[in-house]
C-alpha cells in the first residue's frame, strides 16, 4: 500500500450504529490529551449520566455491554465529534461531511449547525426515550432495496441502504424473524446487525414525537460547512438545518448512505477520510467507481477495531498520511 | 475437470456487491486483502452460498475467514475441486 501524502478535498465520513466496538477510543483517550479533552468535555455536558458512561466506556468488563444503545449512541457520537474536533484543532479543513445515522448528528456539530452542548441534549434525549421502543432487532441482508422491498412483513422496514448489495432491515422481532426466514428461502445472504434497537424503523415513532419540543427550542444555525445528508442524500439546505423535524425524524427514516455517498464523491476527486471507530464506512467507500478508479481515495483515522494500546499509533500514521503532526 | 479462475471470482464478487461496471483488478494483485476491496463480510457470506451453488462447493465459515485474498479463495476453492 502506498504511503505518500494524500492531498486533495478532505471529505469526512462519520460512522453511527454498528461501527461499535468493545474498548473504541479508549486507547486514545488513555495516549492523546487533546482527544481525551474534548471527551471530557462531552461528558461534563452529559452531567452525571456522562461520568457513568465514561466509566463504562474505560472498564475492562462494562456493566452495560457496548452493543447496547444506551452505551453505543452518544460513546459514537462522541468519538465521531472528538477525532473531527482534533482534525479541525490541527488546521485541517473539511470540504464536506457525511454521519451515517447518530454520525450525522456529529457531523451537524462539526458544521456547528447545533453546539456541543445542544446536540448532548439531543443524543440525552434520544437515549433516554430507548427504554420506551419495543424489543427489535436489525439485520443486514446482501441484496438491493427493491429486492428486499416485497419480503418485508409488516413491522419491518428499510433502515439503511448501506450499499448498492447491502440494505439494512429493522423492526420488532416477530416479523423480523419471519422476513429473514422468507429472505433465506427465496437464496439471499444475510447477518445481523449488532443492535439492541430497531434503528430506522416505526417502532422509533414515538421517540420522534417526544424529540419534538427540545428540537424546537434550540437553535440552530446553517452548516458552516456542507453536509450530505443521509437523509435526503442531497446536500443539506439551511432550512433543512433549521427545521427541528428533520432531526426529530432521523430515529424513523431510512438511511440512504449508498445515494448520499454516491452525492458526495460526485463532487470530484478527494480524499474520503473516517472520521470514528472502525473502517466500515471507508470500506463501503472502496466500492465507488470513483474510488477505484483511483480518482479518489480512502483512509481510516482509526483503521479496523484493534487493541487500545494501538491506537494512537495507528491515528499517527493517518495524521501523517493527511501531512498534520500525530496529535 | 472445472476450476475457479481469479476472473471467475471476480465476476461472482462484483454481482454480489451491485458494482455496476467491472475492473480486473484480482488479476492485477491477486494478494490484496478483500477488506482493501472493500468487501465485507456479507459480501464475503453471499460468495460463499453463489460458490456452494455454482461450483458445488461448501466451504466452512472457518476456512472462508481464512481466506483473505482473492488468490486465497481461488486456490482454496481450486484444492476443493481437484480433491472431489
Amino acid at each position: 500500500m502506498a504511503v505518500g501524502r494524500l492531498t486533495g478535498p478532505l471529505a469526512l465520513l462519520m460512522p453511527g450504529q454498528s461501527a461499535q466496538y468493545q474498548g473504541m477510543g479508549t486507547g486514545l483517550y488513555r495516549d492523546v490529551p487533546a482527544f481525551a479533552r474534548v471527551m471530557d468535555e462531552l461528558f461534563l455536558l452529559m452531567g452525571a449520566a456522562g461520568d457513568e458512561l465514561r466509566s463504562d466506556w474505560l472498564a475492562t468488563s462494562p456493566r452495560v455491554p457496548i452493543d447496547h444503545a444506551d452505551r453505543s449512541q452518544p460513546l459514537l457520537f462522541a468519538i465521531d465529534y472528538a477525532l473531527g474536533r482534533l482534525l479541525m484543532d490541527r488546521g485541517l479543513r473539511p470540504t464536506v461531511l457525511l454521519g451515517h445515522s447518530i454520525g450525522e448528528l456529529a457531523a451537524a456539530t462539526l458544521a456547528g449547525i447545533f453546539d456541543p452542548a445542544g446536540a448532548v441534549r439531543i443524543v440525552r434525549h434520544r437515549v433516554g426515550q430507548f427504554a420506551t421502543v419495543p424489543a427489535g432487532g436489525m439485520a443486514a441482508v446482501a441484496a438491493s432495496r427493491a429486492q428486499v422491498q416485497p419480503y418485508l412483513r409488516p413491522g419491518v422496514e428499510i433502515g439503511a441502504v448501506n450499499a448498492p448489495r447491502q440494505t439494512v432491515i429493522a423492526g420488532a422481532v416477530e416479523p423480523l424473524r419471519t422476513t429473514l426466514d422468507a429472505l433465506r428461502h427465496a437464496g439471499y445472504t444475510w447477518a445481523p446487525v449488532l443492535s439492541t434497537v430497531p434503528f430506522h424503523s416505526e417502532l422509533l415513532r414515538p421517540v420522534v414525537v417526544a424529540a419534538g419540543p427540545l428540537l424546537a427550542s434550540l437553535p440552530a444555525r446553517p452548516p458552516q460547512i456542507p453536509l450530505v445528508s443521509g437523509y435526503t442524500a442531497g446536500y443539506l439546505t439551511d432550512a433543512e438545518a433549521r427545521d427541528p423535524g428533520y432531526w426529530a425524524r432521523h430515529p424513523v427514516d431510512p438511511v440512504l448512505f449508498w445515494p448520499a455517498l454516491t452525492t458526495l464523491a460526485g463532487a470530484g476527486p478527494q480524499l474520503l477520510v473516517e472520521c470514528g471507530p472502525g473502517n466500515g464506512l471507508t470500506r463501503i467507500a472502496r466500492r465507488l467507481p470513483q474510488v477505484r478508479s483511483g480518482h479518489s481515495e480512502v483512509l481510516a483515522l482509526l483503521g479496523p477495531p484493534t487493541h487500545p494500546y494501538r491506537e494512537a499509533e495507528q491515528l499517527a500514521a493517518a495524521a501523517a498520511r493527511l501531512g498534520i503532526s500525530p496529535p | 475437470m472445472k476450476q475457479m479462475t481469479l476472473s471467475a471470482l471476480e465476476q461472482i464478487m462484483h454481482t454480489c456487491a451491485g458494482d455496476d461496471e467491472s475492473t480486473d483488478s484480482f488479476q492485477q494483485a491477486p494478494e490484496r486483502p478483500f477488506a482493501d476491496l472493500g468487501y465485507d463480510s456479507l459480501a464475503l457470506l453471499e460468495t460463499q452460498s453463489v460458490i456452494r451453488r455454482e461450483y458445488g462447493v461448501d466451504l466452512s465459515e472457518q476456512a472462508l475467514s481464512e481466506a483473505e485474498t482473492p488468490q486465497q479463495l481461488v486456490d482454496l476453492v481450486n484444492r476443493w475441486l481437484s480433491a472431489a
